[in-house]
């Protein structure tokens, strides 16, 4: 079997797994509301330039909560329902396993984007346009890589802190401030600035609204460091999912709830 | 009354109980309670950006009335997680009457949403830069607790759909909570939002509470506030009423047909 198949038949069994879940699916119960109470207030303020922040910020709030929420809770799912130990005896490293479900987590995340764009269209009547609709896919891929990366990330610490419901719980809007998903980064203090960086989101958020407004003039390097950040959380969330199985194994508690 | 302070107390107790299991104080201070001043200071910031100061205040007050009625919506959950573990009859056999017991099984969530929103009520405007005028600012805390009281009746009868469906307990609770953020007048004034559906949004808690406390901050007349503050009480008693013959009626046919014990 090759490592790829490894990724996609796990790719296979979250699905089946989220389609008995109705909870995997609250993203998208959340992303109209969302987007209907930002649009609305943009609109209220008479700021038609940042309808383009209202409709993104939803499907970015789409990937975070997919990575963080139920992609974090894909380990732990798995010993509370057993599953746990024979995907650690199966002759394939654990790590695709994870890598192939938390991807099917964020694709649901992101079908945020697209529900935010037809609340817009059809509850408010405002078609977003977009400028640069390369660089806007690109930009859209680009960031659902870097949500599968984050998530892996999520998944490990999740998985091997003894305080998982509240990290759960913790982790939303402080990242989204600091992404400045809702407002450019010069909103916030200066010390937090250098912090925003280290998000992918920030990158992405911006990347988003200036490829809707046509002025993605840096996007290489925009692109590159999504990129970068996502690849970096993925190695990082690699090497706990192989610190995780090695502990199970050491310490004999493969088989605990 | 005795009676009824002794199941709140049992109640707060157990509540807290199960709190523990999940946060230390710690945890709740740095975790939960930092992420809820991030919610409302995500919105302010927002407002900051796309208006002037009084947009802030007026978005900033929304978000931090409103985490009255979040906490307090989730009970939904803890209602929920009764039927899951199996223990729904146990609460239902109780010799004080299975009503005020599930009603109960929630108060903490009221006491951490008392707590969360008046630590954001006296931190956030002056951090924001739009400071509250004090001490009008502190008559608007009875109001608050008013919405908790009103909120609280509203997760009680929306668990009563938690409660028959399996597995769909968080997306009650956004849903509940979610409605009232995006169309309660927290971020856009009720006006915003066309006739038809502002008649339905009278019906929710907070709308009455949430003008209440702004009308208390721009100075309004006390009759005019009183009316409100009415309204938001007689629309929290409309929920508790609602919660009321919704449990009734689920121990009732659950009694019936020996499905009280089923986890959902």
């Amino acid at each position: 079997m090759t490592y790829l198949t490894v990724v996609w038949r796990a790719f296979q069994l979250q699905a089946l797994l989220s389609r008995r879940s109705p909870a995997h699916l609250l993203i998208l119960l959340i992303a109209p509301m969302q987007t209907t109470s930002l649009l609305a207030m943009t609109l209220q303020a008479h700021r038609p330039d940042a309808v383009a922040t209202a409709v993104i910020a939803p499907g970015l709030i789409g990937l975070w909560v997919s990575s963080l929420d139920y992609a974090g809770r894909v380990v732990p799912e798995d010993q509370w329902a057993g599953r746990f130990t024979p995907m650690i005896a199966a002759p394939v490293p654990l790590t695709l396993v994870v890598a192939g479900r938390v991807t099917a987590v964020v694709l649901v995340g992101a079908m945020a984007f697209g529900e935010s764009w037809l609340v817009a269209a059809l509850g408010f009547g405002r078609v977003l346009t977009v400028h640069n609709p390369g660089v806007f896919a690109a930009a859209v891929l680009a960031t659902c890589l870097a949500s599968v990366g984050t998530a892996m990330l999520m998944s490990g610490v999740i998985s091997l802190s003894r305080a998982r419901d509240v990290l759960q719980n913790s982790l939303s809007y402080p990242f989204y401030i600091l992404g400045g998903i809702v407002f450019p980064l010069t909103v916030l203090p200066a010390w937090m600035r250098p912090f925003s960086h280290l998000v992918f989101l920030s990158w992405s958020a911006r990347l988003l609204r200036d490829s809707v407004h046509g002025t993605a003039h840096d996007w290489p390097l925009a692109l590159a460091t999504i990129l970068a950040l996502g690849t970096a959380a993925l190695a990082g969330g690699m090497w706990l999912t192989h610190r995780l199985v090695n502990l199970a194994r050491h310490k004999g508690t493969v088989g605990y709830a | 009354m005795i009676h009824v302070f002794r199941i709140v107390r049992q109640a707060t107790m157990l509540g807290f109980a199960e709190m523990g299991r999940v946060y230390t104080w710690r945890t709740w201070t740095f975790g939960w309670l930092v992420r809820l001043l991030c919610q409302v200071s995500f919105y302010a910031l927002l407002g900051s950006y796309l208006g002037d100061p009084g947009l802030t205040r007026y978005v900033l007050v929304g978000n931090v009335v409103v985490l009255a009625c979040l906490e307090s919506t989730i009970v939904v959950i803890s209602l929920a997680g009764e039927r899951a573990q199996g223990t729904l009859p146990l609460l239902a056999v109780a010799p004080a009457g299975h009503l005020p017991v599930y009603l109960g099984r929630g108060v903490q969530w009221m006491t951490t949403g008392l707590i969360s929103s008046m630590v954001a009520w006296t931190v956030l405007p002056p951090l924001l830069g739009v400071p509250l005028p004090w001490p009008r600012a502190a008559y608007a805390i009875p109001v608050i607790v008013l919405i908790l009281l009103s909120s609280y009746g509203y997760g009680c009868a929306l668990a009563g759909v938690a409660l028959r469906l399996r597995g769909v307990e968080w997306l009650v609770l956004n849903f509940a909570y979610g409605i009232v953020m995006t169309f309660g007048g927290v971020n856009v004034p009720l006006s915003f939002w066309p006739a038809p559906l502002r008649a339905v949004v009278e019906f929710l808690p907070l709308v009455h509470g949430l003008q209440a406390v702004r009308g208390i901050l721009d100075g309004a007349p006390a009759g005019h506030v009183l009316g409100l503050v009415g309204l938001e009480a007689l629309v929290g008693a409309g929920w508790y009423g609602i919660a009321w013959l919704s449990m009734d009626r689920l121990v009732a046919v659950g009694r019936r047909t020996g499905t009280l014990d089923y986890a959902g």
